[in-house]
Order: C-alpha cells, then sequence, then structure tokens
C-alpha cells in the first residue's frame, strides 16, 4: 500500500511539474522560424478576405442603374516562398470571388523567382510588383502598374500596386544600385470603366456608368505580342550622407488612356507612347522626411502639342514633408505640380470643349495625418488630394483594428468632389461614387 | 610628521580606489549594447496591454555590428510573425551625434520607406520599449552619479543614479541596479518629468553565451499606462562574432533578406 501511495506521489508530482515546466522559451518552438526551409514541404501562408463597400452618393450612374455595391470581393490568399539552390521561388495567388463584376477567378498576384547572380547583381523574373519614388500616392517615375480602383475602393496599399510580368536585374556597387525593370507585355493601370465607378463619356460629355465593362475583354492597344509593346524603366540610386538620390528613365506608354481618338464617329480612349526622365531626393531634414522628386513626361506621339486629343508633353515635381507630432500623430504634406509643355500649341488646337480646359499649371496638395494608439493596434488615417485647377478632390478616411495578431478588422469612407463644369477630371468623375467599406482579415 | 604621513597615506588610497562613475556606466553600456564585434539573435516580443488581456508577438531576428565600441552600430531587423509584418524588414543606422537612419521596406507594395530618426524616446513598435531602450542610450547624455553599493536578488550591484543634461528629455532621473561582475542592468527605473516613476525595466535571465553574459529576457513595464513588454531572446539561435558585414546592411539585404543568418 505504502509502495503504491509513493508511486502515486511520485507521479502527480511529475505531472504538476510538467505543466509549470513550459518557460517562455518554449515559446520560440511553437513559433516555428518562418525562414526558408527547402527541407519541409510548401508551408502554406496567406489570408481570409471578406471585403464589402457601398456608394453613399444620394445620386449619380451607379445609383441610376440601380447598383448599390461597388466592392463585394471574397478572398483566399494563398502565398509561400520555397528556396532550390540559391534560387528562392515566391508566389502569391488570390483565390477570389467578385460578387460585384459576378466572377471568379483566380488571380497570381506574384509567381517570381530570385536569383543572385553573383554578389552584387540580382535577378528577378515573373509576374512581380515593382516600386521606386518618393510620392506619398503620387506616383512620377514610378510607372508601374497601379489599381485605381482598388485606391478609390479603399483597399490595402499592396492592392494599390498590381503586378505586371517582368524581369528584373539590380546591381549593386558601393552606397549605390542600378535598376532595370523589362516589361515585355504594355501593363496599364486599371482605371475606371463604368463598371463600379462612372467614367466621362468625351462623346456626351457626361457621366456614365457601364456594367458590361465589368467583364474586361476589351484590348488595350498594345497587346499584339510585338516588341513594341514592351516597356522598359531603369533607375540609379545612391545615398549620400543621410539622403537618398535617384535618377530615373522610362520607355513605354502612359499608363492610363491619356489619348483619344476617333474611330466611326466615335471617341474612345487609348495609350499613347510615352517617355520619362527622372530624379528624386530624399532623406531627414531638421525631424521629417523632406522628399523632392521631378519628372519629364516626354509624349511622343504629340511632341509639337498641336493635337488635343493627345495629352501634351509635361513637366511633374513634388515637395513633400512628413514628421511625428508625438508618438501617437504624424502628419505629411505635399506640393505636386504639373507644368505643361506647348501649351499655346494646345489652347489653339482645343476646339470643342471635349475636355476641360486644362490650365498650364495644375497642381496638387496632399495631406496625410495618421493617429495611432492601442500599442499600434489601432490606426486612423486620413489622406486627401486637393485639386483647385481640376476643381477636385479625394479623401480617404480609414480605422483599422488589430483584434488580435491575426485578425484584423477595417473600416472607412471615400469621398470624392468635382464641379459640373470638369467633369472629365480625374477625381470630378467621380463625384457620385462616394463610397464606404468594411473589412475582415484573418491571416493565417 | 607621523599624523601628516598617515594622512596622506590615507588621501592616496582612497584616491586609487575611488570608484570611477562614469567608468562604471560606459562598461554598462558597452555590456548592454556591445557585446563582442557583432552578433544575430531571434527575438519574441509580447506586447501586454492594460488589463488582462492576451499578448501581441512579434518574432524577429535581429543583426547587429558595431562600427566602433561605443559608437555608431549597424541594425537589420526582419519579421517572421504574425504574417501580415512578415519579411518586412528595418535598417538603422544608429549614430551618435546625429539623428539615426532608418530604412523600412514593405514587401508586398515593394516599398523602401524613409522613417525620420528624431524621436529616439517613441515606443520601438507599439512596445514599452522605445528605440532607445532597444538600440542604446549613449552614457554621455546624462550626468550620472554612484548612490551606494549594495546586494539586489542576491548579487553585488552598484546603484546609480543619472540625470539627463537635456532638459527636454522624457525622464527627470534614471535609476540603474547594475551587477558588479558583468556590468549587466538587473533593474532600471525611470522618472519623468514631473517626478513620478513611471517605467521599471528588469533583466529576468542572464546566461553566459559563447563567454558573453547575456541577458535572456527583458521586462518593461509602463507603471501609469499599466501595460508590460517582455522581450525574450532565443538561448539556442544568439551567436556573436558571426562575421557580418556592411554590405549585410544595405538596400539589398532589405530587399533580399540575408537567410543564412536568419535560421
Amino acid at each position: 500500500m505504502k509502495f503504491f501511495k509513493i508511486i502515486l506521489f511520485v507521479l502527480t508530482l511529475s505531472m504538476i511539474s510538467l505543466a509549470f515546466s513550459q518557460d517562455d522559451f518554449d515559446e520560440f518552438s511553437e513559433n516555428v522560424s518562418g525562414a526558408n526551409n527547402t527541407s519541409s514541404p510548401l508551408n502554406l501562408e496567406g489570408f481570409l478576405l471578406f471585403e464589402q463597400g457601398i456608394n453613399i452618393s444620394r445620386v449619380g450612374p451607379q445609383k441610376e442603374n440601380g447598383r448599390d455595391f461597388v466592392l463585394a470581393n471574397r478572398k483566399l490568399r494563398l502565398q509561400s516562398t520555397k528556396s532550390i539552390d540559391q534560387a528562392t521561388l515566391n508566389f502569391k495567388l488570390d483565390i477570389f470571388n467578385d460578387q460585384v463584376a459576378k466572377s471568379s477567378s483566380i488571380n497570381i498576384r506574384e509567381a517570381k523567382v530570385d536569383i543572385p547572380l553573383s554578389n552584387w547583381l540580382d535577378l528577378s523574373f515573373g509576374r512581380q510588383i515593382s516600386t521606386w519614388g518618393v510620392g506619398d500616392f503620387i506616383f512620377i517615375n514610378d510607372l508601374f502598374p497601379k489599381d485605381w480602383i482598388a485606391h478609390f475602393s479603399g483597399l490595402d496599399m499592396e492592392y494599390v500596386k498590381n503586378p505586371a510580368d517582368s524581369l528584373r536585374l539590380t546591381s549593386y556597387f558601393g552606397n549605390s544600385n542600378f535598376d532595370i525593370v523589362y516589361t515585355p507585355s504594355f501593363s496599364p493601370d486599371n482605371t475606371p470603366t463604368g463598371c463600379r465607378f462612372s467614367i466621362f463619356d468625351p462623346n456626351t460629355s457626361k457621366l456614365i456608368a457601364n456594367s458590361s465593362t465589368c467583364s474586361k475583354t476589351t484590348s488595350n492597344g498594345h497587346d499584339g505580342g510585338k516588341f513594341e509593346d514592351g516597356e522598359i524603366a531603369a533607375s540609379f540610386k545612391t545615398k549620400i550622407g543621410n539622403q537618398e538620390l535617384a535618377l530615373y528613365g522610362y520607355h513605354g506608354f502612359y499608363k492610363s488612356p491619356k489619348g483619344l481618338k476617333l474611330s466611326g464617329g466615335t471617341l474612345s480612349g487609348f495609350y499613347p507612347k510615352l517617355d520619362v526622365y527622372g530624379l528624386s531626393s530624399e532623406g531627414q531634414i531638421g525631424v521629417g522626411i523632406l522628399s523632392f522628386e521631378f519628372g519629364y513626361y516626354n509624349s511622343i506621339e504629340d511632341k509639337n502639342g498641336m493635337n488635343a486629343l493627345i495629352e501634351n508633353s509635361k513637366l511633374k515635381y513634388l515637395l513633400g514633408y512628413r514628421m511625428d507630432l508625438s508618438s501617437n500623430f504624424s502628419v505629411g504634406t505635399q506640393f505636386y505640380q504639373e507644368k505643361m509643355l506647348d501649351y499655346v500649341a494646345y489652347k489653339s488646337a482645343l476646339s470643342t470643349p471635349l475636355i476641360y480646359s486644362k490650365k498650364e499649371y495644375e497642381n496638387t496638395y496632399t495631406l496625410r495625418l495618421t493617429y495611432k494608439a492601442q500599442q499600434e493596434t489601432l490606426w486612423l488615417s486620413l489622406f486627401t488630394y486637393i485639386r483647385p485647377e481640376a476643381h477636385d478632390s479625394f479623401t480617404k478616411l480609414e480605422i483599422k483594428k488589430n483584434i488580435s495578431s491575426n485578425f484584423q478588422v477595417a473600416t472607412g469612407v471615400n469621398i470624392f468632389t468635382g464641379d459640373n463644369n470638369y467633369l472629365s477630371s480625374e477625381f470630378g468623375m467621380l463625384k457620385n461614387d462616394d463610397n464606404a467599406f468594411l473589412r475582415f482579415k484573418l491571416n493565417f | 610628521m607621523k599624523h601628516k604621513i598617515v594622512l596622506f597615506l590615507t588621501l592616496i588610497s582612497t584616491a586609487t580606489f575611488a570608484i570611477d562613475i562614469n567608468s562604471i556606466m560606459e562598461k554598462a553600456h558597452l555590456a548592454s549594447y556591445y557585446q563582442k564585434d557583432d552578433g544575430t539573435a531571434q527575438l519574441l516580443m509580447k506586447v501586454y496591454p492594460k488589463g488582462d488581456g492576451k499578448a501581441t508577438k512579434k518574432l524577429f531576428y535581429m543583426l547587429r555590428k558595431d562600427i566602433k565600441d561605443g559608437g555608431e552600430q549597424l541594425f537589420y531587423t526582419y519579421f517572421v510573425k504574425p504574417s501580415d509584418i512578415k519579411n518586412t524588414t528595418f535598417l538603422v543606422h544608429k549614430k551618435i551625434k546625429e539623428d539615426d537612419y532608418r530604412r523600412l521596406y514593405i514587401p508586398a507594395s515593394d516599398k523602401v520607406l524613409a522613417i525620420s530618426g528624431a524621436r529616439k524616446q517613441d515606443p520601438f513598435m507599439g512596445s514599452d520599449f522605445s528605440y532607445e531602450d532597444v538600440s542604446g542610450r549613449h552614457f554621455s547624455k546624462d550626468n550620472h552619479k554612484l548612490l551606494k553599493e549594495n546586494k539586489f536578488d542576491g548579487k553585488e550591484v552598484y546603484v546609480t543614479e543619472s540625470i539627463p543634461k537635456d532638459k527636454a528629455d522624457n525622464n527627470s532621473k534614471i535609476v540603474a541596479w547594475i551587477q558588479k561582475s558583468n556590468f549587466l542592468p538587473l533593474k532600471v527605473e525611470y522618472y519623468n518629468r514631473s517626478g513620478v516613476l513611471y517605467k521599471r525595466y528588469e533583466s529576468k535571465n542572464i546566461k553566459i553565451i559563447s563567454g558573453v553574459p547575456t541577458i535572456l529576457k527583458r521586462v518593461m513595464t509602463s507603471l501609469l499606462d499599466g501595460t508590460k513588454t517582455i522581450l525574450l531572446v532565443n538561448p539556442k539561435k544568439i551567436k556573436y562574432n558571426v562575421g557580418l558585414q556592411e554590405r549585410d546592411f544595405s538596400e539589398r539585404s532589405l530587399k533580399k533578406p540575408p537567410m543564412k543568418y536568419l535560421k
């Protein structure tokens, strides 16, 4: 009996000690390093997303068409990274159902291979997002595809940039790097077509909604598989002190249909040829970050500006400053100006007010306010563009909360203002497309 | 004459054995932030909210290279968990006489973001540790005094008091319990500009790793806010003198994390 009691006592003691033996460091074995593990199978990660957005304007073409929802995505993201010898394969796949376009699709957001060719040269090929430039939601030398519809619907920042099938070569030497991105097939921006956001119809000078454009099958005019349909972009960056300076070049096309052509009596948009040369600087000055960017947009198909249907060459430049006002609150502001070249030719060529008569200098002022609280689990942010000459503005307001490390809720509004005499301006044409959205995201 | 000789000898002996407080603070600074020439570590940060809430956890690797002992350093942070910050990288070139150079890389949008190095006392990643707590507060920022020599937690310590030279500093006074044998802080108490004790730091687990006394568990408690952060170092993955080069702390590393050090 005594022997039995001893055994029971020892067993109980060992069970109790087992329960208390898990010290802090066992947590490291739970959190197995997510770094590349060639021996294990694909370690899939991703998220599950539900986002819904409604038009909150009282009138407008979308409302006339009886449409309320502008956003209705149910998305499953699957992503993984795999090392094969020196190369790394990365893929990001979105399996999603878009209830507005009434379609389900698999969207490959990323499918690229990264190979270090030497210890100073990296090659990346496949579908990937490329970004450079120093503007905050203002892109001068970043001519990589953007999804403006995502921007206008309040989607996560990662969706405002679109991937393209590219070859990217980056060489590093000292404090500098030289980057070339070659995209064989023209990849334009995703701009409103009338499906979930109104567009300006140059044939009637009115705003229209068009649900037939929800299933995009139209050609962008440069998808004939020709060598000339490609784009090439390059940048040279160097660090001097705490400032980063860069030079840029781009050869390709305008990313949104900045040209109009007449065929069969109707005006339709097309993407004219474009070359851009620019430079930028960014770094800490005082307590904040000062950014400057400049670009010369050379409109190749309208070199002398005499064709009013094709955008003229322009000079574009921005100056921005952002700083923290306190440990919770930060502010950023930018002044952006576009100067149209050959303005006299443009004015004389403008025979009918198909599109609003642009000014020689068009300015955009932006303001970003960010407030973070609750140990950076709650974020409130406001971003606004104000364009006096275009008589329009666009304001995004978002509240995001990390309910737990992996579950996030976000809500917000996107508000557009415009003038009825300037309906062809990019934000103005969306004056009746104000929307509010709700997003749930579960990461795994 | 005999009196004078005794007095003279006493004076000499006091001078010889006088404790140089600045030397203690310098040794403490080096012991905490400049171990060997470089280091790699895997860290788990648990941020506890006010009340009984669950901690939010972040798992990351940190690479450090000393350009000069007590001087400039390079830090590279690679985030592993949670998955929404996975592969995000953060590069800091810590400077002494000017603000740090900081760059954050967001892989989902391929964006390199310039971050101001001002406001070193702001929270690091929403935790109770500030940037200064994580990368080091230089000992020349304060005027130091040795309060006493004592025993804390069974160990011989120096109890020091530091008053910031800059009156705009968040702290009006910092009191530290520094272990004599390894110059590591066992406890540090921070007083705000109103003279209230608002923050407390404790080292909970010190082990010798590769011959270096290493703090494996750091706890920072914000007494007025009721929040707490625990920073754990994985004892199986901490290494010193790995041979990190300056090029491991470049934009290339921001975009292409040097995996050989991050596992």
